[in-house]
């Protein structure tokens, strides 16, 4: 996939894997790997981003005798995924036109 | 690098960032490779799957943005009595690199990454500051320490590793050490020191000028359209070098040596200290002056050629000759057309009279080599080592050439005399 397509689709890929109930680092990757190919080290950036970006919220919870941060979601970050959702059909008639044009 | 070893590595790397934001961080990769261990992961596989810690604070850096435009940090007095090896690692487009440090030679490679490398030493007493602005980077030594080894020469060095792609600009400057430049290309590239050598190698230049006082400067395989390398009481040598421009070398006590060399313009001047070699081209193209008093030259005097060659000395003799060969261009500024020029060996300078072979010993050649297989500093004491051995091998190769410089001097200057008054 295209970097920065990539890009713009890693911010709404996790706030859809905290969509249902709250994760953490380590099965985030887990659970987006899949569909997008992500590290921790790439994630970082991003759950900070969004943190910074009230789109999430997090608490610290003792797992097996160390600390574990969880992230939820909040209202703006469910409005960030309702608006990438409702702007899809924009995206997919940018990629329609491309896909007439070059197959001419 | 288990657990302990990556987080330690990565608090260093991420220097920059707010003592809060960092402790976050090291908490978020704390709690994965936690996680992965869980998962049946070993701790060493756990931490190779996320990456160097350079790594990640670049990409926080470039992604985020802790640093403000200009951010500067400075390294003062460590309470600890030994020596601190210090790794930076910065990502974003450079324009201008500077380097001022005292006592301690500074080797400049061109990387394999997109991000430039700094790795120095800091003794106890001393002080550094690092400064970026606009696009510039500067690492300042502000202040040396006290109590002076008398062997420190050879234990500090700063080592640049700059960014694949780089052509700006470039300031080294230090004393009492040699200064090593392989493999770039610049657009102005500055080189100065006192009682060492200059030595670039395998490199590209709008303009370069190399400043030394007693010691040798080095030039190989270098194509520039400026080229200014003056010394004192230390010999010049260039090899496969051209300039679009003018070319000048100086040196007081030293002589100059020159193998398959071009320029539009090349000035070469010593006082006591003889001229030889071989330019490119045929003589005809060039208005020659040639001038020694108390010496022997054989080059005359003629006008007329489209480029100019002037060579000046005092009490010793010139002895250049040229190639025959028609120079490959005057736009030639590449190492490629450098490449090109010959292949003789250009090691050796055999002197005529006593039939010395000047030069370096072979182990030098050695070095070079060793220098091309070098891969990037990883942090290991045992580079340093390797390090401090090189360039104390280097120190004490151009004492015995600034030594033997100074025996063929004396040794021109006794025959001069013997000549004038029988």
């Amino acid at each position: 996939m295209d970097a920065q397509i990539k890009k713009g689709l890693l911010d709404v890929c996790v706030l859809a894997a905290v969509y249902r109930e709250e994760s953490y680092g380590y099965k985030i990757v887990s659970d987006i790997g899949p569909q997008i190919g992500i590290s921790e080290s790439t994630l970082y950036p991003i759950l900070r981003r969004l943190e910074q970006s009230a789109c999430l919220t997090t608490r610290e919870v003792a797992h097996n005798g160390r600390l574990r941060k969880y992230y939820a979601i909040t209202d703006a970050g469910r409005e960030r995924v309702s608006d990438f959702l409702n702007g899809w059909h924009e995206i997919q008639a940018v990629f329609d036109y491309i896909r007439g044009e070059t197959e001419k | 690098m288990n657990k302990e070893q990556f987080l330690a590595a990565l608090s260093d790397a991420l220097w920059r960032m707010p003592e809060p934001e960092r402790i976050t961080t090291l908490k978020y990769f704390a709690e994965v490779i936690g996680d992965r261990v869980d998962a049946g992961q070993s701790e060493e596989e756990a931490v190779a799957a996320l990456g160097t810690p350079e790594e990640i604070a670049a990409r926080l850096e470039s992604e985020n943005g802790f640093a403000e435009e200009t951010s500067s940090a400075s390294f003062s007095d460590s309470a600890s009595k030994e020596p601190r090896q210090i790794h930076r690692v910065f990502s974003g487009i450079r324009t201008r690199v500077q380097i001022r440090v005292c006592n301690q030679p500074i080797e400049v490679v061109r990387g394999n990454s997109d991000v430039l490398q700094l790795d120095f030493v800091q003794l106890p007493g001393e002080r550094y500051e690092i400064q970026e602005k606009d696009g510039g980077l500067c690492l300042v030594q502000s202040r040396t320490a006290k109590m002076r080894n008398p062997f420190r020469l050879c234990k500090q060095f700063v080592r640049v590793s700059l960014p694949i792609g780089y052509d700006g600009s470039a300031d080294f400057q230090t004393s009492n050490a040699s200064i090593r430049v392989t493999d770039g290309s610049f657009d102005r590239l500055r080189l100065g020191s006192s009682n060492g050598a200059l030595h670039v190698l395998r490199l590209t230049a709008q303009t370069l000028e190399m400043g030394m006082s007693n010691g040798s400067l080095r030039l190989i395989q270098v194509g520039a359209r400026r080229i200014e390398g003056e010394t004192t009481n230390g010999s010049v040598e260039a090899t496969e070098t051209s300039s679009a421009g003018l070319l000048s070398l100086s040196t007081t006590n030293g002589r100059i040596s020159l193998n398959c060399v071009a320029g539009q313009n090349i000035r070469l001047q010593s006082s006591n200290g003889s001229i030889r070699g071989e330019i490119e081209g045929v003589e005809e193209e060039y208005s020659v002056s040639a001038c020694t008093s108390n010496g022997r030259s054989n080059l005359s005097q003629r006008k007329g050629g489209a480029k100019s060659l002037t060579a000046l000395t005092s009490n010793a003799n010139i002895d250049v000759s040229f190639s025959g060969r028609k120079a490959p261009g005057d736009e030639n500024n590449g190492e490629d057309g450098a490449d090109a020029f010959c292949e003789e060996d250009p090691w050796f300078t055999v002197d005529e009279q006593t039939g010395e072979v000047y030069g370096d010993e072979p182990e030098e050649d050695d070095d070079f080599d060793d220098e091309s297989d070098d891969g990037d500093f990883n942090g290991d004491w045992r580079e340093i080592g390797r390090s401090m051995e090189e360039w104390g091998r280097e120190f004490s190769c151009s004492m015995r050439e600034f030594g033997k410089d100074l025996k063929h001097s004396l040794k021109d200057l006794e025959r001069q005399l013997k000549d004038m008054f029988g």
